[in-house]
């Protein structure tokens, strides 16, 4: 089975789950009126759930599917993930200043007279721009 | 109002404090569109508050001008590291990186800018002689026809971007879904929103667009196997003029397809609700589709870019339309300068052109004089947006993440709509993985609270009952226009 076909599949499987599970769950039933709360979300459910059988079906379409590059990517987004909780925790500064640091790094930057400065440059110029000369909060 | 009134308000309009304002904002609305995030609506919500103490053409000009200078800006990342500024500019992505990493980064702008401003000027002297016929126009198109028009749009953009319909209509009923998120518009009860009360309000469309749009291609160009020591993009070939110039031959070339997005944005944008995104893709698909060189869109034809961003730049003076004559804003842009109007005391509505018709023939000339400036500012610009990618990808593509997180931060006022972001960057990866279509799924996304609004209205006007849709010939004729769209998208041989 094609990567294609199988993405059908699990779009028909997140319809039915959907549908089935969530929006029963998580939508308020009201009894008046052509459009209820869950009319939408369900009619898209159904869309997605014919769209997916006909593709699982048909196939066809390309897929960039590698992964190499995935396990890069999710890495790359843990470390942003992690810089995020520290800004949210120590403020702007320490964690944009992390996140550049690591990021030029994860990049494959390795001169440090670069990495340092403009790491430094770069979060402190958008604090000054944006705390003092807009008045805006940052975190 | 007679002629003269029309004349002194354009005389107002081009006095040199006028100008420096214009060129001021149209400076700041480019550098903030390049900023993924940032980008012109929030410039001018900043801005408002600092208008106060001008004149209210001054300060109208000043916007005016912030706005415009966002259109261009929008698509100069877009083109130079594929992470467009504005959800508008995803389009121009489409060829303007190809043409970039060929080595025509500056020949791939200038297509831009020149394409922005004229769709930009056509849709203003529309604006300035014929608005209020067009808003009468557009006021025809009711519920029905807004939601078969959107159902069109989505079917001809699904079948367009991407290589199966398939998975172009899936990514639309996902954006759809995504969009159903937060309070329900028809009975005002919470959905889908997990415990979350910041969900209430819905996804923030700027954490979506930003997260799907640029964070997803930022995190994938930082980490590709290639050295970080590298420049962003392939730098400037300036072994020939002809790689940085465009002639006027080349410009004459595209004058079919910039006329024919012209147009597409002028209509789409007198029309409340539909967008500069989507507007863009539709005249993308056109002329792809009338192309005799249709096959090569995609890998860097210029006619790629001068489509979208004519199309896209021509919604904003639309956008006015709806907006002076019967007071109705086309788009948050719109929506933000019809509370900068009042806070100078002008009421937009009918009587707009009666009461303060000064006021708006200098509004008129400001505009002309914002497109004059914006394309003077863009030349200008040119060589320093071509410095800036000559620094290595490790340097630009840290510092635009960390201008992301900044702008959504400001604009969702806090950390919640960050979170949204990286969320919307992992659906975006995986959706690219597997060749779904992200940009369907954003303009789906961007139309679902209207395309809800509208098919609720549609349903009430219809009484539930299909046969009454005879009744509005222009719904029934898109509708079925979008059904041949499909069909023709699911032939064999259409089938790319």
């Amino acid at each position: 089975m094609t990567v294609n076909r199988m993405s059908g599949l699990a779009m028909l499987l997140f319809a039915l789950a959907m549908a089935f599970l969530v929006i029963p769950a998580h939508t308020e039933t009201v009894g008046s009126g052509w459009m209820k709360p869950d009319t939408l979300p369900l009619a898209c459910c159904v869309a997605l759930a014919v769209l997916g059988v006909a593709h699982a079906i048909r196939g066809g379409g390309t897929t960039a599917l590698d992964g190499r590059e995935m396990l890069r990517f999710f890495g790359a987004l843990l470390i942003v993930a992690a810089c995020l909780w520290v800004m949210s925790r120590f403020g702007f500064l320490p964690g944009a200043i992390a996140a550049m640091i690591a990021l030029m790094l994860a990049s494959g930057e390795r001169r440090p007279l670069l990495v340092g400065p403009v790491a430094i440059a770069v979060p402190v110029a958008t604090w000054l721009i944006i705390e003092h000369l807009l008045g805006r909060s940052l975190p | 109002m007679d002629l003269s009134t029309a004349l002194l308000g354009l005389g107002d309009a081009f006095s040199l404090t006028n100008l420096a304002f214009v060129v001021a904002g149209v400076a700041i609305g480019q550098i903030v569109g390049a900023i993924p995030g940032i980008g012109p609506v929030m410039a001018m919500a900043i801005a408002i508050p600092f208008t106060f103490v001008l004149d209210p053409l001054v300060a109208i000009a000043f916007l005016i001008g912030i706005n415009k200078g966002g259109l261009f800006g929008g698509a100069i990342p877009a083109i130079l590291i594929n992470t467009p500024g504005t959800p508008d500019a995803a389009a121009t992505a489409l060829d303007g990186h190809p043409m970039a990493k060929k080595g025509q980064p500056k020949k791939a702008m200038r297509f831009a800018l020149y394409s922005s401003v004229t769709g930009d000027t056509f849709s203003d002297l529309v604006l300035i002689t014929v608005s209020v016929p067009l808003a009468v126009l557009a006021l025809k198109m009711g519920p029905v026809e807004v939601f078969a028009l959107m159902i069109f749009a989505f079917s001809v953009i699904a079948g367009l971007v991407g290589d199966s319909i398939l998975k172009g209509l899936i990514a639309a009923a996902l954006g759809l879904l995504a969009a159903t998120i937060g309070l329900d518009p028809e009975h005002g009860t919470p959905r889908l929103y997990f415990g979350y009360f910041e969900l209430f309000d819905g996804l923030p469309l700027i954490a979506v667009a930003v997260g799907m749009l640029a964070v997803a291609e930022i995190l994938r160009r930082l980490v590709e196997e290639t050295s970080g020591q590298a420049a962003a993009i392939a730098r400037q070939d300036e072994s020939d003029p002809a790689n940085s110039r465009i002639s006027f031959a080349e410009y004459w070339r595209c004058r079919f397809v910039i006329a024919r997005g012209a147009v597409i944005g002028t209509v789409l944008g007198a029309i409340p609700g539909i967008g500069s995104t989507a507007a863009a893709f539709m005249s993308y698909a056109s002329a792809k589709r009338s192309a005799p060189d249709g096959e090569s869109f995609g890998t860097g034809n210029p006619k790629g870019i001068a489509a979208t961003e004519s199309a896209n730049s021509a919604v904003m003076g639309a956008n006015l339309i709806p907006l002076l004559t019967i007071g109705i804003p086309g788009s948050i842009s719109a929506a933000l300068l019809i509370s900068a109007f009042k806070i100078h005391g002008m009421q937009p509505g009918p009587l707009l052109f009666e009461n303060q018709g000064r006021l708006i023939y200098g509004l008129f000339g400001a505009m002309i004089m914002a497109n004059v400036a914006n394309l003077a500012v863009g030349q200008m610009s040119l060589n320093l947006w071509a410095a800036v990618i000559r620094a290595p990808a490790s340097v630009v593509f840290p510092s635009a993440l960390v201008f992301c997180v900044v702008g959504v931060y400001l604009s969702t006022g806090g950390m919640f709509g960050v979170a949204v972001m990286l969320l919307a960057a992992i659906a975006s990866f995986l959706m690219r993985a597997f060749g779904y279509p992200v940009i369907v799924f954003i303009i789906a996304f961007f139309l679902g609270s209207n395309f809800e609004r509208s098919l609720s209205q549609t349903l009430v006007i219809l009484d539930g009952d299909p046969a009454n849709l005879l009744a509005h010939p222009i719904a029934a004729a898109l509708l079925l226009l979008a059904f041949v769209s499909v069909v023709w998208f699911l032939a064999p041989a259409r089938r790319r």
